[in-house]
């Protein structure tokens, strides 16, 4: 039992760690995902049609809005713009203590490539994107 | 991808990782890590939790996913753990029981067939013992234990002297 109640003092005391780190050490990228990670799993998950965990990493009102038929229909925007998505790599652009812009870089078919902008939001101190850029 | 905070979350990741290997016990710590013996339990725990690190470290996913989805592999081994010592039934449903694959010199087909030994096998699992197969006839069990190894238990007569086989020395004694 000591054993048990041990390991759930390391579990809290790593949980403290992180809440810290992120409320009073402002951290945003570190112990969270940064805002081009988000944005680069973001696009990998729509164009792997993983609809519930792309609507994960969208800012709040912007994901009850965004059903898998809004995703499906946006990612098909995408698609006609640059191509089917082969690859992608998210690069940052900025960022402040709750605002950030990071794009995402697409490689489609061949040498083709393309870029979407997405301004993130700071949502439970995790990165969220608040408006999707379909390129146009 | 900016070094430091990989630096910083690598360090992050070991420290979390040191402190709750260090309450799970000295068998979990020397089984996952291969040393010792290892049951198929620990080493599952180590894949896994070898697996999940990697989320944290590219940032895949935040530092406190990476401490939930740890922290309650490691809770739910020691948990075990502490199962499995206090009940028979428990230890015998989570770590198998161990099999017979020789009988007072002869091997034992169906627990060999089980454990997938060929004579061959056998015969080399003895002879890390030091039992050539002249010898096996020493042998009144062996066992393929839960954590893989083979243990020998010789016959009476083939174990080796001790001080307590000599007779009692008297006064005055040729």
């Amino acid at each position: 039992m000591t054993a048990l109640l041990r390991e759930l003092a390391v579990i809290g005391a790593a949980l403290l760690v992180i809440a810290l780190a992120v409320d009073r050490l402002r951290d945003r990228g570190v112990l969270v995902p940064p805002p081009e990670m988000v944005v680069e799993q973001f696009v990998r998950d729509i164009s792997l049609a993983r609809w519930q965990a792309a609507r994960g990493e969208l800012a709040e009102p912007l994901a009850e809005s965004m059903e898998p038929d809004s995703l499906r229909r946006y990612l098909e925007r995408v698609e006609r713009r640059f191509g089917r998505i082969q690859d992608v790599q998210g690069r940052p652009f900025f960022s402040t203590a709750d605002a950030a812009e990071a794009s995402a870089e697409i490689r489609s078919g061949g040498e083709d490539r393309g870029s979407l902008h997405y301004p993130l939001s700071r949502q439970q101190g995790l990165w969220k994107i608040s408006r999707l850029d379909d390129g146009s | 991808m900016e070094y430091e905070r990989l630096v910083l979350r690598t360090l992050f990741a070991w420290l979390v990782l040191h402190q709750l290997f260090r309450y799970a016990g000295k068998r979990t710590v020397t089984s996952a890590g291969g040393v010792g013996n290892r049951s198929g339990i620990d080493l599952m725990l180590a894949l896994i939790v070898g697996d999940l690190i990697d989320d944290l470290l590219w940032a895949e996913v935040p530092g406190a996913q990476f401490v939930a989805a740890a922290g309650t592999l490691v809770l739910l081994h020691v948990a075990l753990a502490l199962l499995r010592s206090g009940s028979d039934v428990a230890w015998r449903a989570l770590e198998g029981v161990p099999l017979r694959v020789i009988a007072h010199g002869a091997p034992v087909a169906q627990a060999m067939r089980a454990e997938r030994l060929n004579r061959n096998a056998l015969a080399a699992l003895l002879r890390q013992d030091g039992i050539g197969p002249e010898r096996w006839h020493e042998v009144r069990a062996s066992y393929v234990e839960n954590q893989g190894p083979l243990s020998v238990l010789r016959e009476p007569w083939a174990r080796p002297a001790t001080r307590s086989d000599l007779p009692p020395h008297t006064e005055g004694s040729a």
